[in-house]
């Protein structure tokens, strides 16, 4: 017997070694079949500031959401430990470096100064002492294992053996946390080679020296040896991806045929243009596939305009932002919009307003996406609620872009693009890749053709071609014009391609609706809160014995007002709730004024940490049973 | 009375991550905060105040970072442990998400 499902922190200083650790550990878990989702927490000074992978791992199915309390906490250092000790669940274990015992609350200068002030003043009411030591000794009169190990001592063996260079030590601390997990977890020694070797590709000293580390690791802990055993996977693994919301959607840019990227670096969004950077040159039995040109522009005006001018040119184009940077692409999306261009911004949403929580997740932008620009015209904007639909959708806002140019926003946020999850592989055999391009008709070529809502487009340079394009408006040919009949049925030509957008794509891409169908109440939302909302579905049946659905809206503009509507009125739900990662709950004031629906409970999050299962279980089943329209719900530091 | 650990001595350069590990300057290797040898030599305010001098900056590891003022140095000195230098971690932009 072991377990088939728990929850893991891994914690330290940002840029410790806490990427590899979790990066090593992930591959070593998927190696052996096992699903897993790891968020990342890190403070937007980068360096230094207490950084955690909050993990959840399963031999059943590949993990939906994350949960408090966890069952594993490794700590790299005191401020770990402080912050999140009250996390562990009775009867779990505690990983720490007796080193640091005598370390105070007071005495972590990186550690914010409100938090300090909650924490010793819990402790005082509690009557524990404000250093390492009574922490653990209070964490073991609640059952709780401590496990204290020297970083030290390992760290020197480590350094008189190998001759360490001392500039490179994060490497091996991460090899601590690894070995010290596999061997709680059950994980055997070539798994965890594996993880070492997929981290360390191309570099088998440090593989041999993380090696030698989980040997001293493995001596000093084995009488712990499979305290949290997990039973054998049955998850049915032939090949999977582990990989992050960013690298996802990179990897799905390069299926379905990019050829140029741009972007300014900016959190959580850079790490997919990085990723493409990296593969712009990929090869495939001997034939090069791309390449994919990736331009890091001097800001984010010149990422949206030449990205723009990449579509205009015939090519697949994308940009990918976060909040602030997309506020500098409004002009440019605008100026696509006018020109029906098709170009596709990847918006990784992240904590506002100004420059807000830079490396903290959020979904208070919609509205702002959905409404951005002035003038009217058509643009679409999608969502994606995991890892795998992410990949689909990347492609789907292509397809969109290209088919009835116009500029598509896939609004993602920072929670999918930072995670790393076991992600099956994608049925590419279903992956259709539609360009919409139509021939040009032989005689005169009018860009703006207004025969049909989307006029054949010839990319720039076509032989023979002439085209303008300037952002005034304009006649068909593009030419600038201010006669009162050709701005109508120019200007309606535009927008009205949003109606052909309502009726061709199917209402699956659109919304989906998930659960068995009881009408207890109906929850709705849309990106990366779907794990969380799933399962919470689970949870709610299991506690009250309510029977709810989860409504995911995918396509965010236009909006699927029919398709929601009737879920609605077939099933006849008493109780809509809509959840975000916002403090008004956008989603709901959307669907009022694109649908006419009127959701009247909300649950709230804007502390820019993720959803977790028990505090949105607990909030559902707050609104479901009281007269509370309103809660916000704020678990985790 | 300040033992002759590493940690006291002037010519130890602690891990930014991990003050325990650090550089041995007279013998460019690593060591640990409690190892001890011939070559110690305590280290004094006045090697704080020539490196301050010299260049602009000495490092608590109690606190993990720069101080750039004699003032903080005076402060910091009566009860942290300051070094001349520091090692900074080479994986460091490897392991650091990118953020702005």
């Amino acid at each position: 017997m072991g377990f088939s499902e728990l929850s893991i922190i891994l914690g330290g200083p940002q840029g410790s070694g806490l990427e590899t650790s979790m990066l090593a550990l992930s591959r070593a878990l998927a190696y052996r079949g096992y699903g897993i989702l790891a968020d990342r927490e890190y403070y937007s000074n980068i360096v230094g500031r207490h950084s955690y992978i909050h993990m959840s791992v399963s031999s059943k199915r590949i993990p939906r959401s994350l949960t408090y309390p966890v069952k594993l906490l490794i700590s790299m250092d005191a401020e770990t430990v402080f912050t999140h000790f009250r996390d562990v669940e009775d009867g779990g274990i505690l990983v720490y470096d007796k080193d640091t015992r005598i370390k105070k609350i007071a005495e972590i200068p990186s550690m914010e100064d409100s938090l300090k002030s909650r924490l010793i003043r819990d402790l005082k009411t509690l009557g524990i002492g404000e250093d390492l030591e009574s922490i653990t000794e209070m964490l073991r009169s609640r059952g709780i294992v401590t496990i204290g190990t020297s970083f030290q001592v390992i760290l020197k063996d480590l350094m008189k053996i190998y001759g360490i260079d001392p500039r490179s030590l994060s490497r091996y601390v991460s090899g601590i946390v690894t070995s010290s997990a596999s061997l709680l977890l059950g994980l055997d020694r070539e798994a965890l080679r594996y993880g070492f070797e997929s981290v360390f590709s191309g570099r088998p000293k440090l593989v041999e020296q993380n090696m030698f580390i989980a040997d001293v690791v493995w001596r000093e802990l084995r009488s712990y040896e499979g305290l949290l055993k997990l039973e054998d996977s049955e998850i049915d693994f032939d090949e999977l991806l582990v990989a992050t919301g960013n690298d996802v959607v990179a990897i799905a840019k390069i299926v379905s045929g990019l050829r140029y990227q741009s972007y300014y670096p900016i959190t959580p969004a850079a790490d997919e243009s990085f990723f493409l950077e990296k593969y712009e040159v990929s090869e495939l039995d001997g034939s090069v596939i791309g390449p994919v040109v990736v331009v890091q522009t001097e800001d984010e005006i010149a990422a949206i305009n030449s990205a723009i001018g990449a579509a205009l040119a015939g090519a697949r184009s994308a940009t990918a932002t976060s909040g602030p940077g997309f506020d500098l692409m409004v002009e440019g999306l605008s100026w696509a919009g006018m020109n029906e261009v098709p170009v596709v911004i990847t918006y990784y949403q992240r904590g506002g307003p100004s420059t807000g929580l830079p490396t903290r997740g959020s979904q208070s932008d919609l509205l702002s996406s959905v409404f951005a620009a002035h003038g009217e015209f058509a643009k679409v904007v999608i969502s994606s609620g995991d890892h795998l639909d992410a990949f689909y959708d990347t492609i789907l806002a292509f397809n969109i872009a290209e088919k009835y140019q116009l500029p598509v926003i896939h609004l993602l946020d920072k929670f999918l693009a930072n995670s790393t999850s076991t992600i099956p592989l994608p049925d590419l055999d279903n992956v259709k890749i539609e360009r919409g391009l139509k021939p040009v008709p032989p005689g005169e070529y009018k860009r703006f053709n207004l025969e049909t809502l989307v006029s054949p487009r010839a990319p720039l340079g076509t032989p023979g071609i002439i085209m303008w394009y300037t952002g005034d408006e304009h006649d068909e040919h593009g030419h600038i014009s201010e006669d009162p009949d050709s701005r109508v049925r120019m200007y309606s030509k535009r927008i009205e391609k949003l109606k052909l957008v309502d009726e061709e794509i199917p209402g699956d891409l659109k919304l989906r609706v998930h659960g068995d169908g009881g009408g207890d109440f109906c929850l709705i939302g849309w990106g990366s809160v779907k794990g969380a909302a799933l399962d919470a579905l689970g949870e709610i049946v299991r506690r009250s014995n309510l029977r709810g659905v989860y409504i995911d809206v995918k396509m965010l503009w236009p909006f699927p007002r029919r398709e929601l509507a009737e879920v609605i009125r077939r099933s006849g739900f008493e109780k809509i709730i809509a959840v975000e990662h916002s403090y008004g709950v956008n989603i709901a004031d959307l669907a009022a004024m694109a649908a006419g629906i009127r959701i009247g409970k909300r649950i709230a999050k804007f502390t820019g940490r993720p959803i977790t299962l028990g505090e949105l279980t607990q909030a559902l089943e707050k609104v479901l049973t009281s007269d509370i329209e309103y809660v916000v719900i704020s678990y985790g530091e | 009375m300040i033992d002759e650990k590493c940690r006291n001595c002037a010519n130890y350069s602690p891990h930014i991550h991990f003050p325990q590990v650090g550089r041995c300057l007279v013998f460019d290797t690593g060591v640990s905060e409690s190892d001890s040898c011939s070559k110690f030599r305590r280290i004094s305010i006045d090697d704080l105040l020539s490196t301050l001098g010299r260049e602009g900056s000495v490092y608590c590891a109690t606190c993990g970072t720069s101080l750039i003022s004699e003032e903080d140095l005076k402060t910091h000195s009566r009860s942290h442990c300051l070094t001349t230098r520091v090692v900074i971690d080479e994986a460091i932009a490897e392991e650091s998400k990118a953020a702005d």
